[in-house]
């Protein structure tokens, strides 16, 4: 990714792990801030779907790379829309709820 | 205002823009036709030919043998050599 | 002038533009088919008509080398595909054309880069190639095939009687499931069912999505209603089952007085309903300009397609592609984005920018404006 380069490619990658992880536990103390205090196999989900969908940008964007510009965004739309479906699922059964009690 | 008025307004903006580029293409395409009057011809001795005045470009030309000398290649890229 | 003269003016004139886009187009395609024959080849010179669809040229340069070409037609997806085939006195194949056809231009790229009509080239009349249908665009490719076959026999003399074209047992399923969805839609709307009428829509809505949609990918849209309007169905088509389907929903339409297609059948509707079902969110805010922009669209594909002649050059809906992935890259994009935005407003381009709308509207409009006046006749 980083040519000419040696350490670049795994500090890029750990960074982007490691801002993926913060971007969930935000996410996950946002929630606890108002009121909804989601479960640890719901927080798993939502990282899992997120990560899907980090991942399938990644795909897009490197066969943008390759010059496939079309085939990228095909991969994209194709791929992302469940990815986002599935997150909306998600958010409609794991936040978009009255806050329960305990 | 709102979200909603603004999402709308936005969507509306997408939509037309993409159906409109749509639609002027297939018109164009369209005409385009008109002039070429034949979608597609083929002729045994194809490379020959001359195809009629104003064929769409989409028409008949035939595909290039594409030249592949291996050795050559090889000689270039070989990493070891 | 009131809002009501604007659309009583507005009616009419879109009347007189479809009429007016219909007679140009008539206009335009007289004459068109000696002018494509001569087209084939700059080396064929000297043609003329010498059977109902034969015409003889003879070679550039060589008075005595006679070129026999024949042009035949087979109905297709959305019309007749004709093809012309030119003989050489050796009864051989020499060249081969797509004059006209009016299938999508995606299954026709298709079929042609498969090399369905290079397999016809230095065959003879008497021993056809045996040529196998496309996966994938099965109607466009066979209507070629067989249309190539049909003008070869012409130049042979031996084309028999063209009878009707027989109807495959497929597409009448597909038609009595058509007929089934909508008396389903009928008796749910009517006050005779009992049960409760919110589940038993959705569940229509369902059952036609996976129907109409997934499994058979044969929605009408504004291509049907041009290919109605146009009447190409008189020549034969390949598949009636979408315009079954349209001419149901009209029916349906003006024996209930509501829009029961879009409620309860249109798959591409259901959709973008279930995935609104997600959020739970309400329609999105439609303006009187927005009305209007969609009216103008409906009437700009819809002259289009009647001058041209073309059906599909009315498509600007994202229906094929939802479920069968045909069409460009533009409505690629445009899809994604209305099933995206069904997560946040409900059913997006029904309210938008569907043709549907205005069609139905204006169905809605003639009909009130018509029988207002008798009416009133009948009151005086």
């Amino acid at each position: 990714m980083f040519p000419g380069t040696t350490m670049l490619n795994y500090i890029f990658w750990m960074v982007m792990g490691a801002l993926q992880v913060l971007i969930v536990m935000g996410l996950v103390e946002w929630l606890k801030s108002r009121g909804r205090k989601p479960v640890w196999w719901q927080v798993a989900l939502l990282y899992a779907g997120f990560a899907f969908l980090c991942a399938v940008v990644a795909g897009g964007t490197t066969l943008m790379g390759e010059f496939e510009t079309i085939a990228g965004w095909y991969f994209i739309g194709v791929l992302g829309l469940p990815v986002v479906i599935c997150l909306a699922i998600a958010v409609r059964l794991f936040v978009m709820k009255k806050p329960t009690q305990g | 205002m709102t979200f909603k008025k603004v999402f709308s307004l936005a969507i509306f903006i997408a939509f037309v823009g993409l159906c409109g580029f749509e639609l002027t293409n297939q018109i164009r395409e369209s005409a385009e036709r008109d002039l070429a009057s034949v979608r597609y011809v083929r002729g045994i001795a194809s490379e020959t030919d001359a195809p009629a005045q104003g064929q769409a470009p989409s028409g008949a030309t035939p595909k290039k043998n594409q030249d592949f000398n291996l050795d050559d290649i090889l000689k270039e890229t070989d990493l070891d050599g | 002038m009131s809002a009501k003269t604007v659309e009583r003016i507005s009616a009419i004139a879109a009347l007189i533009i479809l009429l007016a886009a219909w007679i140009a187009g008539g206009v335009r395609s007289k004459g068109a088919t000696l002018e494509r024959i001569g087209n084939i080849s700059e080396e064929i010179v000297d043609v003329r008509q010498v059977g109902p669809s034969v015409y003889e040229g003879h070679r550039r340069g060589d008075a005595g080398d006679k070129l026999c070409i024949a042009v035949a037609e087979h109905p297709g997806y959305g019309g007749p595909v004709q093809v012309a085939v030119v003989m050489n006195s050796a009864g051989i194949i020499e060249r081969i054309a797509l004059v006209d056809t009016t299938d999508t231009t995606t299954y026709v790229s298709r079929v042609l880069d498969a090399a369905v009509l290079d397999a016809f080239l230095g065959t003879s009349a008497s021993r056809p190639p045996k040529v196998d249908a496309v996966t994938g665009a099965t109607l466009s490719s066979t209507a070629m095939i067989k249309a190539a076959n049909k003008a070869a026999a012409h130049i042979k003399g031996t084309v028999g009687e063209s009878g009707p074209v027989a109807v495959s047992p497929d597409e009448m399923v597909k038609a009595g499931l058509t007929v089934a969805l909508f008396l389903a839609a009928f008796l749910i709307s009517s006050r005779f069912f009992r049960w409760n009428k919110t589940y038993a829509r959705l569940g229509l809505l369902t059952a036609a999505t996976v129907i109409l949609g997934f499994l058979y990918g044969t929605q009408p849209s504004l291509a049907s209603l041009a290919l109605l309007l146009a009447g190409f169905w008189t020549k034969g088509l390949a598949s009636y089952t979408a315009l079954i389907c349209l001419v149901l929903a009209f029916v349906v339409f003006f024996a209930t007085k509501k829009n029961l297609y879009c409620a309860m059948i249109c798959p591409f509707g259901g959709l973008q309903e279930g995935l609104g079902r997600i959020t739970k969110r309400s329609p999105p805010e439609r303006t009187a300009w927005m009305k209007w922009i969609s009216r103008g669209f409906a009437l700009t594909a819809l002259s289009a397609a009647l001058y041209f002649r073309n059906p599909s050059d009315a498509e600007y809906t994202p229906f094929g592609m939802a479920f069968s992935f045909i069409g460009s890259t533009a409505i690629f994009a445009l899809t994604v984005l209305i099933l995206v935005a069904s997560l946040v407003v409900k059913r997006p381009w029904c309210a938008l920018l569907c043709p549907a709308t205005p069609v139905f509207d204006y169905l809605a409009f003639m009909r009130n404006w018509l029988t207002r006046g008798r009416k009133k006749e009948k009151q005086s």
